[in-house]
């Protein structure tokens, strides 16, 4: 790929121009390696902006005019394929403006089209990124995004992500989590530092009115004989049990 | 390589002159072929370990043993990248061509436990890592090990979970590990489950060797990846699918395809009264067919189509005498055990331990003519009995995804378990458990 390229740049191998001309030369070469610039288009204030930065070598004067040539056409691109990768123009200038031609072609010919998955990781690490802001570029007018409440922001992302049921069931377990974190704070202010409740229901049933037996439901709905004749003499010892301790106590 | 695609209805009837719920599986499968002539694609993997403080008492180290594992199932023409996390994010080995095994298992040398756990950083230089190549030849996948809760950096689980799926729609899937008893299987599950990855977690360390295994068996065995299903009806029938996967592309995306085993999803149509018939046996359309798309091992986007589901219009004296397909009645009845048993683990995290039983006394009507969820059905109640919610919550979260999206062996029994030899067709009776069979 990159022999193919080189030879494509060596078209321009002979090309001399004004800057007017320099920008509709880059934007063609740009097209042909196939670079989404991120950045500014090119544009002649661009080009003289490089030039005072010392990107790109300082034109030769023909009359009035100020003419580029290759070498500088190869020092734009490089450049904005480096600036492209997050340099900061000072360390571009150190890359491209005291270097040789082949150095240059190399930069130049170097530029890999970004996969969709490493445009998702720049998106999602940079510190302004916000799910809030990608709700705020649908057509509704802007909000005060310390007001976007989480229903809203999920909402408004639903739209952005094609929602589906996976993601809503998410959107449930973390409505779920924050109800549970209040109930936890509350439950420990109350010496429950666990935050575990059982909950249970219960059977109740009034042999007299003063002795009520209570019994776990699904226990009741699956007991046989056996079962009740066993709790029968099971309560029978606890109690006779109880009597005799009771009895020791008071002599 | 053409995939295989059956369409199979519950009933083989509409029930005339009513509105009609009918239940029909998608299912995929590899043809016989591509088993023989099997060509694995390269492996484009960044496996990311988490060495926060907790990861001490070595667990850490066996976390190490699996990765270096991994790493010497690799062949020269796959890629790998290390990558560990606490509070600081490393890329210990950047990534890499899998020639130089000694020097990428030395990378892992370096781990030592300490500090926090910031999960999203080390997961997303994970992705950073296979992203240069996730476009080319290559599955791209990280491989998320973790035994805590996220608690540096971006912790939200719907947002992170947001961006694995964006991530698996650009060709870079996620699978996590969990290990041990205090990770955040929330988060895990839902990461693997938006990422298009799997999802795994071990009781123990040790236990964790049976997901790596399966994981790089499953790897090696795709034929099909990015596999999207779009329904196409007609008139007025609207179509739900019943698992829990995610919507991309206009379809559905469906686990990938390996050269053993079926993919499958079990829709279920509404059929509108008028498009019922009159019970004469004529031949009503409410499929005019699934699209599937996928690409194969050689780079090829394939699109292709199912038959068309159209069945006979019957009256009740009639339709009440179809016998149910036995094949969609398994697979219902596992969607309805997952179902429950996501509902249980939610309900043991809430202390809800009343709800528990009364889901699991449930579960086992559905374990009748399937010993699988008979045997998961017990587990859960060994642990339901000890009310020990982090273990019961956590099995039966990762018991119910598996059921919902496992592969499936045609030729396996209902009514025992064999240990069969390909790993990712296994029915675990215990998802955080070594297979001690084996």
């Amino acid at each position: 790929m990159i022999v193919v390229m080189k030879n494509h740049l060596l078209d321009w191998e002979n090309w001399s121009g004004t800057a007017a001309e320099m920008v509709s030369e880059v934007a063609q070469i740009m097209q042909e390696i196939g670079m989404r610039d991120d950045g500014t288009e090119p544009n002649e204030r661009l080009i003289r902006h490089y030039v005072s930065v010392e990107i790109l070598d300082r034109p030769t004067r023909v009359g009035k005019e100020a003419i580029y040539n290759f070498r500088q056409l190869l020092q734009f691109v490089a450049a904005r394929i480096l600036i492209n990768d997050g340099w900061p123009l000072a360390k571009v200038a150190e890359q491209t403006y005291d270097v040789s031609e082949s150095e240059l072609m190399r930069m130049a010919t170097s530029y890999q089209p970004k996969t969709a998955a490493q445009e998702l990781v720049k998106k999602f690490k940079d510190p302004n990124f916000s799910y809030a802001d990608m709700a705020m570029k649908s057509s509704a007018p802007p909000k005060d995004q310390a007001n976007v409440s989480y229903l809203q922001m999920s909402q408004e992302i639903d739209e952005d992500f094609d929602i589906d049921r996976s993601m809503k069931l998410l959107k449930k377990m973390h409505e779920r989590e924050q109800a549970e974190n209040l109930k936890d704070e509350a439950l420990a202010r109350l010496g429950n530092k666990k935050g575990v409740v059982e909950k249970r229901a219960w059977h109740e049933i009034d042999v007299t009115h003063w002795l009520r037996v209570s019994l776990r439901q699904p226990y009741l709905v699956r007991m046989d004989k056996d079962t009740a004749e066993r709790i029968g003499e099971a309560i029978t010892q606890v109690l006779k049990a109880e009597v005799a301790r009771r009895q020791e106590r008071k002599r | 390589m053409k995939l295989n695609v059956d369409v199979i209805p519950r009933h083989q009837g509409l029930l005339a002159g009513q509105k009609n719920k009918v239940e029909f599986l998608v299912r995929l499968s590899a043809p016989e072929e591509a088993a023989k002539e099997f060509k694995r694609k390269a492996l484009n993997l960044a496996i990311v370990i988490d060495r926060s403080g907790s990861m001490g008492g070595g667990q850490l180290e066996e976390a190490v043993r699996c990765a270096k594992l991994m790493v010497d199932r690799l062949d020269e023409k796959d890629r790998v990248a290390i990558v560990s996390y606490d509070n600081d994010i490393n890329v210990d080995v950047p990534s890499t061509p899998a020639t130089n095994k000694s020097f990428i298992k030395a990378g892992l040398d370096t781990l030592f436990p300490r500090g926090a756990t910031d999960l999203h950083g080390g997961w997303i230089a994970g992705v950073e890592q296979v992203s240069t190549h996730s476009e080319s030849d290559f599955i791209s996948r990280v491989l998320l090990l973790s035994d805590g809760q996220a608690n540096q950096g971006l912790t939200d689980t719907y947002q992170i979970a947001a961006q694995c799926k964006s991530f698996m729609s650009a060709n870079v899937t996620t699978s996590t590990y969990g290990v041990g008893l205090h990770f955040n299987e929330e988060l895990m599950s839902a990461m693997a489950m938006s990422g298009g990855g799997n999802g795994y977690y071990g009781q123990t360390a040790d236990d964790l060797i049976d997901p790596f295994n399966e994981e790089f068996d499953l790897l090696k065995a795709l034929v099909a990846t990015e596999v999207t299903v779009a329904l196409d009806g007609i008139g007025d029938v609207s179509f739900e699918l019943l698992n829990d996967y995610p919507v991309a592309q206009g379809g559905f995306r469906f686990p990938d395809v390996a050269s053993q085993g079926d993919v499958w999803g079990v829709v279920r149509a509404m059929v509108p009264q008028e498009l019922s018939g009159k019970g004469n046996g004529e031949l009503c359309q409410i499929l005019k067919k699934a699209t599937i798309s996928y690409v194969d091992n050689e780079g090829k986007s394939h699109s292709i189509a199912s038959d068309a589901l159209a069945l006979p219009s019957l009256p009740p004296s009639a339709w009440n005498q179809i016998v149910a397909d036995e094949t969609v009645e398994n697979r219902l009845a596992e969607l309805e055990a997952s179902r429950m048993q996501r509902e249980a683990s939610e309900a043991a995290r809430r202390g809800d331990w009343h709800r528990v039983d009364a889901l699991l006394q449930e579960a086992n009507l559905l374990a009748e003519n399937n010993v699988w969820i008979k045997e998961i059905v017990k587990t859960l109640q060994k642990y339901a009995r000890r009310r020990d919610q982090q273990q019961f919550a956590k099995e039966s979260l990762y018991q119910s995804s598996k059921l919902e999206s496992r592969r499936v062996d045609r030729s396996e029994s209902m009514h025992f378990l064999d240990m069969g030899d390909v790993s990712f067709l296994r029915r675990k009776t215990e998802q955080g458990k070594k297979d001690e069979g084996r």
